[in-house]
């Protein structure tokens, strides 16, 4: 809710693929590069577009949904509590690994701190206990040991490799 | 015939195409994803993973090699069962080499969980290490030698925020100690000889906020005071006076802050509980065996009028029980006029006195919402039923025609009444009929919301 009752501000967001979005100014200041933005030119008009090279209009459609339930959570005093939970545990449910990883770029790019908490400790749930190669071809690792350090390496932590999850 | 195989075969060939170059491009998106992430927030995924994920990291890529030097949780548990048999002391060398090889940024949470005791000088050298890293959470979980000792550098901390300890260690508590940050504390199978060490520690936490003290055992002693003005949340369970068959031990919790309070199996000591006026919820779970039964009675009854100011109580089966030993209940149990919420709890094979039940309702005269485990047999119902209670739920029905009737008496000495919820067991709830007509019946009685829930209630 704004002060005074003036008109909620709206921040325009456009992305590289070229999509404007308008999103309510407490969700967009989630966003530390917004509100750098804002802070470093503060003579910008309302109608500033602000420009978003590094990220594409899905993962960010999906990370304004996130911040925009998060906003309000904490409006409600409800942060912390099981409902956070459950949306959280919903919002990430049906996200494929790609999509994971796309929103992660883009919250890391926009720097948006409780997000990318979030965020990383999913990735860390999904990578839990599963093997090498799973890991590699998640983050699309390309391997560049020679196959004798490589020896070298799994040899020192010998037991961290057994018992692990069939891929 | 030839021009259709080959238009397949083209059509194949697309395929073929089209698939290499999804290929090509997923896995450029792949590459882009792991040279654009910065190494922290790869480190910080590592630090939600256990060690073993973790060092196992180490081989991904040369990237990777020494990422994990730089983690901010270090999770060790021995005792999930996905660590190989055989190998304990490769295991816990590498563990060492964490903690050796550890840059000098900050190790926020040190977790440690093993059946097998660590050597002494390790577990010194790992628990100072965190230290010095300014670990902000530690939780041990280990057998050790009763005459380990925690490292000097502990009592001094001033990022130690949680601190969780559950080991059969004696306490010794250092005079300089000074926790300046610690909001939990959870001590576990602790010892304290005399209480000067466990008053020394509690005057020693400056802000702290949450208190766990389970199966502590104290020795040499017979009195001890908990006052701390900060906290907010207390648990005690089974506090064990050295000499239990003498039940002789007072303690006193003075903390005026304190919002919630839980006591499970401390009738085994006297407890005090003084100046607790701003307690909202309590919960108390108390047992009565032995030949000691009326002295823990009393007890029991002094621990509810220390409790007398709260909002909301949960009361287990086994309370009640030991209450009714007590042959002028209704003189010696002191009056609720603050409760609102009255949660009455049932473990496996535990029963009530439905008596001492009713005593505790005339007593608490503005409860509006009543939790049940299960209905009660005899047709009794106090005063706050008729004239407060606007809530009320059964944890476990199966719809049998004493449960029943026991509802249509509920309803019909429940002039308030807003909403009845019931939780069913499994063939109640598949049995639609059966559901639709005890609804049916129920309704045509009183008008308020009754709704059936799928599965018992659990706490």
């Amino acid at each position: 809710m704004s002060k005074l009752g003036q008109a909620k501000r709206i921040i325009f967001l456009k992305t590289a693929d070229g999509q404007l979005f308008e999103v309510d100014e407490p969700v967009a200041m989630e966003f530390e590069i917004v509100k750098s933005f804002f802070d470093e030119n503060e003579d910008a008009a309302d109608d500033t577009v602000v420009p978003l090279p590094n990220v594409s209009a899905e993962p960010l459609a999906g990370i304004i949904e996130f911040c925009k339930a998060h906003v309000e959570f904490r409006a409600n005093g409800a942060a912390g509590k099981d409902e956070v939970k459950k949306f959280n545990a919903e919002y990430i449910k049906e996200k494929s690994n790609e999509q994971l990883k796309e929103l992660i770029l883009a919250a890391n790019y926009l720097n948006i701190k409780e997000m990318l908490d979030f965020l990383t400790e999913t990735i860390a749930n999904r990578l839990k206990n599963k093997s090498v190669e799973y890991v590699r071809a998640f983050f699309g690792i390309e391997n560049d040991f020679t196959p004798q350090e490589e020896e070298a390496v799994r040899k020192e932590y010998e037991w961290a490799f057994e018992g692990v999850d069939e891929d | 015939m030839d021009s259709i195989m080959s238009m397949e075969a083209f059509v194949s060939l697309l395929n073929l195409k089209a698939r290499e170059f999804l290929m090509e491009r997923n896995a450029d998106v792949g590459k882009d994803i792991i040279s654009k992430l910065p190494d922290s927030i790869l480190i910080h995924i590592l630090s939600f993973l256990p060690i073993k994920d973790v060092l196992r990291t180490s081989v991904l890529s040369t990237r990777w090699k020494y990422l994990w030097t730089s983690i901010s949780n270090i999770y060790f548990d021995e005792t999930s069962n996905n660590f190989p048999s055989g190998m304990r002391a490769s295991i816990r060398d590498s563990v060492n080499k964490v903690f050796l090889l550890h840059d000098p940024s900050s190790i926020q949470k040190f977790r440690l969980r093993s059946r097998r005791s660590v050597s002494r000088s390790r577990l010194n050298s790992w628990v100072s290490t965190a230290i010095s890293h300014k670990v902000e959470e530690l939780d041990l979980h280990l057998p050790v030698s009763p005459s380990f000792k925690l490292p000097d550098t502990l009592f001094t901390s001033d990022t130690l925020s949680i601190l969780k300890l559950n080991m059969e260690i004696v306490f010794k508590v250092p005079r300089f100690t000074r926790f300046s940050n610690l909001r939990t504390l959870s001590l576990r199978k602790v010892k304290f000889h005399g209480n000067q060490y466990a008053e020394h520690l509690f005057s020693a936490c400056l802000v702290l906020q949450e208190l766990v003290l389970y199966k502590c055992v104290l020795v040499d002693t017979t009195r001890i005071t908990i006052s701390i003005p900060t906290l907010r949340k207390l648990e005690i369970r089974r506090p064990l006076p050295l000499d239990y068959q003498l039940y002789g031990c007072c303690v006193t919790v003075c903390a005026e802050n304190l919002i919630s309070l839980s006591c499970k199996r401390c009738a085994v000591v006297e407890l005090v509980l003084s100046n607790l006026s701003s307690m909202k919820d309590a919960y108390i779970d108390e047992e009565c065996s032995g030949y000691q039964d009326n002295e823990f009675t009393r007890r029991v009854i002094e621990v509810l009028g220390g409790m007398h100011n709260v909002q909301s109580l949960r009361l287990s089966y086994d309370t009640l029980q030991c209450l009714a030993r007590e042959k002028n209940l209704q003189a010696s149990l002191p009056m609720f006029h603050n409760l609102i919420h009255l949660k009455v709890i049932k473990k496996m094979y535990d029963y009530t006195n439905e008596e001492v039940l009713m005593s505790f309702l005339e007593k608490s005269p503005n409860v509006k919402t009543l939790e049940l485990p299960e209905v009660w047999v005899k047709n009794i119902f106090p005063q706050c039923l008729k004239s407060c209670i606007k809530t009320v739920s059964i944890a476990h029905f199966e719809g049998w025609y004493r449960e029943v009737l026991f509802l249509k008496h509920l309803l019909r000495n429940s002039n308030v009444l807003e909403r009845l919820t019931v939780f069913c067991g499994k063939d109640l709830a598949r049995d639609l009929r059966k559901l639709n007509e005890i609804n049916h019946e129920l309704q045509a009685i009183h008008s308020c919301e009754i709704e059936f829930r799928k599965g018992f209630k659990r706490d």
